[in-house]
């Protein structure tokens, strides 16, 4: 299965991201999403599965001072 | 992972078989872009479809009234871009940039993309019902916005 995720980032000016991803995001995983990392804080379906592909949304909070 | 294991990943292609996909990836070339590297421009004719294999492309859409440009999202591996000239071949939307050193971006000619899928009428078929979904996605994921 090839997941698909919009990341959305709660507060802040980071625009959020999409990306396919081997493995399902899950609560408190470490994402890097171009010049910075983001903790996700939840994982919602966002429209059934279709084919090899899942469609997932993932709410992500900025993680202070760990900029990379 | 070379051209075919990139367009299995990518939801504008599922569904293909593996000839197919084979005969999908003669038309894609790839390129290594620099972080800032530009891709294309808003305003610009579209002619080229993009395909993200590594690291994350800018969306960027200019506020006409600040002539800044705002980031709307990132697109990492798996991700298309330019499609859109594809289907209504009219100017870019946005322009695309490489968010990151190293991003490795697959494109493919608008007119080597039109003839393959006018002459597989099957691949065409799939690969525009794919990119309806994928624009369905891009709908529904604005919600959380």
């Amino acid at each position: 299965m090839i997941y698909k995720v919009s990341y959305v980032v709660i507060g802040g000016e980071h625009p959020g991201a999409i990306a396919n991803v081997e493995q399902p995001p899950r609560i408190g995983d470490i994402v890097a999403l171009g010049k910075q990392s983001f903790r996700i804080i939840e994982v919602l379906e966002l429209m059934p599965p279709r084919g090899q592909f899942s469609f997932l949304h993932a709410s992500c909070e900025i993680i202070h001072g760990e900029d990379s | 992972m070379d051209l075919t294991d990139l367009l299995r990943n990518v939801e504008m292609f599922t569904g293909l078989t593996e000839p197919q996909l084979q005969k999908l990836s003669t038309i894609f070339e790839l390129k290594e872009y620099h972080q800032n590297e530009v891709l294309f421009t808003q305003g610009e004719q579209g002619a080229h479809l993009y395909l993200v294999k590594k690291g994350f492309v800018e969306v960027i859409v200019n506020d006409p009234d600040t002539s800044s440009g705002r980031t709307i999202v990132n697109l990492g591996p798996g991700q298309s871009v330019g499609e859109m000239a594809l289907v209504d071949q009219g100017v870019r939307s946005a322009t695309v940039r490489a968010a990151i050193d190293g991003t490795v971006v697959a494109s493919a000619s608008r007119d080597a993309f039109n003839d393959l899928c006018e002459k597989d009428t099957a691949t065409g078929y799939r690969i525009m019902r794919n990119i309806a979904a994928d624009l369905s996605f891009r709908i529904r994921r604005r919600r959380f916005d």
